[in-house]
Order: structure tokens, then sequence, then C-alpha cells
């Protein structure tokens, strides 16, 4: 229960920061907005060529409601490998681990408390695209609903993955090459640019297979089809956290063990 | 220092950059493979989207490569020999450039070639990598291709350094230049023909990607001597007012009195 505490309080904490300066977060929405115009002009462009109404099961509309939810996701994702690679170098690693809260919640909590207000910030920005271009909606409080719900294992997913790969710093001293590889596959295998329902069959099967798609592919389409295979999305998020969590603490045992801290 | 030496400087300055960033090799070539490998996957993304739709108004996977190929190299020149220019507002405005306005070579080349940006040179490797595998090279096009890359990254570093010296003016700029630079490199990077109306003209004036993604078609598939006319026009028009605006800046900087050292 203190524990639970604790974790609430740095990430309040850091969600108070991100609001601190709300000028700043709208500048970061800028790219959002240059990105949705472009997929807006490259989708148009897509359907009018196919002469079609429907692509991939998605409506123009929907089809930018679906990249809006997934690029909010990306875009207020936790920067772990920054952090914790600057913390490694000065050593200032040393007061980190010295802190009255567990490492790895401590990490949880600062993602949670910065990437939630950002992810309804550009949530809202992106929305308020699609209906400025589009002239309509296409997500309701139902569809709001079910990609909040599903986004809560998502995000744990996510932050389990990058936190683990940033972990790495504590043997390489810098994981940027590793977690912007993996920030990359996300991009591809994770849905964030084309839904999975567009890939040729075989790609579509091995993401399918990888926990990626469950990142952003999984709760962004739940904003376009509230509720549709909602169990299925949430146990199979369920068992990939379990095998993310385990491989997390895995590599900080193993990390802290190794690690050499200098100065402090 | 003897006219031989100071047509030296500038080559030996870029070389000791790039021996700056050499002492960590392992970082470098991991740094550039990260890079090759991140645009990379932006062909992946294209090669997804031309299996489904192989034709989007007359340009195929293979414009879409020449494209990146263009952009990247372009962009990776500028950013990567000329490291300082992605940072040039934070100077600004932390009042850093005192170390290069006290000495006697020209501030602009001097701060920008003084650092080398490792990322950036992978770019430059995948553009000429992509050129040399995806767009059938032959002595005529490489010359199409330099032509391309030499007015994109004209254009790239005329730009980038018009938003940045807005330091000058506005104090605050780094996460506007940052935002704006990205805005500039998304819009380069997807075909011409998808922008129509207001937004086409805002990409040929304020925000001029609309050079740079015509020039797949324009330049290296059939060249059009009357757009590579208006963009030499453009690029040259475009760098006289960045010069003009950063020595306009210059007027108003202030020091911010950090001791610093070259060395």
């Amino acid at each position: 229960m203190i524990a639970c505490r604790k974790v609430w309080a740095v990430a309040t904490a850091y969600a108070r920061s991100v609001w601190a300066y709300p000028g700043a977060e709208a500048v970061r929405t800028i790219f959002l907005v240059v990105i949705l115009v472009v997929f807006l002009a490259l989708w148009r462009t897509t359907y009018s060529t196919m002469d079609t109404g429907t692509l991939g099961g998605l409506r123009l509309p929907q089809m930018l409601e679906y990249l809006a939810g997934t690029e909010a996701i990306v875009l207020s994702a936790p920067a772990f490998a920054d952090r914790i690679g600057e913390d490694v170098r000065t050593g200032g690693l040393a007061v980190q681990l010295t802190r009255p809260i567990s490492y790895l919640a401590f990490q949880f909590a600062v993602a949670a408390g910065e990437s939630w207000p950002r992810l309804l910030l550009n949530l809202l920005v992106g929305s308020l695209v699609v209906l400025l271009a589009t002239g309509s909606l296409p997500v309701g409080p139902e569809g709001l609903l079910a990609y909040l719900i599903a986004y809560v294992p998502s995000f744990l997913l996510y932050a389990s993955l990058f936190l683990g790969l940033a972990l790495t710093s504590f043997w390489l001293e810098d994981a940027w090459a590793v977690t912007f590889l993996a920030s990359r596959s996300v991009m591809i295998l994770g849905g964030l640019l084309v839904p999975l329902s567009l890939f040729p069959p075989v790609l579509a099967r091995i993401a399918q297979i990888l926990p990626l798609q469950l990142m952003v592919y999984g709760p962004a389409q739940q904003l376009v089809h509230p509720f549709q295979g909602f169990p299925g999305l949430m146990q199979e998020e369920a068992v990939w956290l379990l095998v993310l969590f385990a491989l997390l603490a895995f590599i900080y045992r193993k990390g802290v063990a190794a690690l050499h801290v200098h100065g402090g | 220092m003897s006219t031989a030496d100071r047509r030296r400087f500038w080559p030996q300055l870029m070389l000791a950059a790039m021996r700056a960033q050499l002492a960590y090799p392992g970082a470098f070539w991991l740094t550039i493979l990260a890079m090759v490998l991140n645009d990379g996957v932006w062909l992946a993304f294209w090669w997804l989207y031309f299996s489904r739709f192989p034709v989007i108004h007359g340009w195929r996977l293979e414009d879409v490569a020449a494209l990146w190929a263009i952009g990247a190299s372009a962009l990776g020149i500028v950013q990567g020999f000329g490291g300082n220019l992605s940072r040039l507002s934070r100077l600004i405005m932390q009042g850093e450039l005192d170390v290069y306005l006290s000495l006697p070579k020209p501030a602009l080349p001097h701060l920008l070639l003084s650092r080398v940006n490792v990322a950036s040179l992978g770019d430059v490797l995948f553009g000429t990598l992509v050129f040399l595998v995806f767009l059938h090279p032959s002595p005529a096009r490489l010359l199409l291709f330099l032509l391309a890359v030499v007015l994109a990254a004209a254009i790239f570093l005329a730009f980038l350094l018009l938003l940045h010296t807005l330091a000058f003016f506005l104090g605050r700029a780094d996460l506007l230049a940052d935002q704006v630079t990205i805005s500039m490199v998304t819009f380069s990077t997807y075909p011409s023909p998808i922008f129509q109306g207001g937004l086409r003209i805002v990409l040929f004036t304020l925000l001029p990607a609309g050079f740079i993604d015509t020039m797949p078609v324009s330049i290296l598939r059939s060249p059009d001597p009357r757009f590579i006319a208006a963009t030499v026009a453009f690029a040259l028009l475009l760098s006289l007012f960045a010069l003009l605006v950063w020595r306009q800046g210059l007027k108003r900087y202030a020091s911010g009195n950090l001791f610093q050292t070259r060395l």
C-alpha cells in the first residue's frame, strides 16, 4: 500500500511537471499535426486512386483516427534510454538506487506521469485534426473508453520492453542504438504507419505473433472498432506482460550486479 | 599563417571534428548502422505501401527510393558535416557564440564545421547505397543525382539556418526549430503529387519541401530544365536571405559570459 502511494506520488509529480509548461507541450504537438496532414494527403489520394470507400476495413476518417491513435501512443512514449544512460554516465544512478522506492517502480511511475497527460493531449489534438480535415469524427465515447482501457496494459508492455532495453546501459553505458532499433521495429511491426489489416499476409502473421502490435495496433484498433476482439486482446496483453515483467526483473538483477558506479 | 595554410584550415577543421567522433569507433559505427537501418525502415514502409497500391499518381516504389536517396544524402551532408547546425539556436540562446566570434575565421562556417553529427553520416551512407543498389546508376544518372543532392542540400542548409537564427530575435526558439525541422523533413520524404491546393503553395514557399520531393521525377526520371532553373534560383535567394538574417541577428547577439576554449 505504501509502495503504491509512493508510485502515485512520483507519477503525479511528473505529470504536474508536464502540465507546468503548456506552451512547450503545445509546440510538441506540431509534429503530430504535420504527420496527420501528410497521412491525410497520402490516404486521401490512395482511397481515390483505388476508387474505394474502405481499405483494410477502415473508411478514410477511421483510417486517420486510427493513425491519430497510434501516433498519440508513440509520441507520448517514455524516453528511458536517455535518462538511464545519463544516470549511468554521470554516476547519478548512485543516488537513484538509494531512493526509498524500487528503482523499476520509480521508472514506471515517472514514465506514467509523463506519458499519460501527453497521450490525452495528443489524442485530443489528433482527433481535432481528423474532425477538421474530414468533417467527421469517427470515434465516440465507447471507442475512447476501449482505447484508454487497452492502453493501460499496452503502456506497461511498451514501458517494460524499453526499460529493459535501456537497462543495458548498465553494461554498455549508452543504450541509444538498441532502443532506437526497437522503436523502429515498433514503427513497422507495431502498425504505427500502416494497420496490420493492410500488411501482406506473411508479414501480418509475423507481426501478430510478436508483442509489438499489442503496444500500438491493439489499442488504436479499439478506437475505431470499439470492444471488437477486446477479451482476446486483454488476454494476450496479460500473457506478454508476465513474460516481459519476468525478463525485466532478470535484466535488472543482472545489471545491478554488473554495475560500477562512477562518482555520483 | 600562409595562404596555403589558410586554404587548408577548413578541411583540417573537418578532419579534426571527424577524428573527435572516431575516438569511440564502436559507438561511431553503431550509430551509423542504426541510422542506415532507421532509414531502411522507412523504405520498408514504402515497400509495404506499394506492395498493396503499386502506383500513386504516377509514382512507383523506385521514385520514392530516389526521393529517400536524395533527401537522406542532402540532409545527411548538411547536418553531418555541419554538426552544430541542429544545435545553433541553443548556442545562440545560451550565448555560446563568443568562442567563434572572437577568432579570426568567419564565425558561421567555423561553428558549423566544428562538429560532426555521426547519425547524419548514416543518412549519407544510406542515400548513397540506395542510389547504387536501386536506381540503376550510370555516369549521366550519377551527375543528375549529384545535382539533385547539391540543390536539396543548399535548400536544407539555408532553411535550417534561417530557422535557428530566429533565436536571435525570439530567444527560446530551439523547440520551434526542432519541430519545424522535422516537419520540413517529413514533407520532403513523401511523393509530391499527394499534396494539392493551398498546401502545395506552402510547400513551395514557407516550408520549401516541395522543391525536394519533386526532384526524383523532375531531375532524375525526366530532367526538366525549367524546374532545375527555378530550384537553383530559389536555393540562391533563400541562401542570401538566410545570410542576411544571420548578419542582422548577430547585431542583436548577447554574450553568455561563458568561459570556453577551442582546443
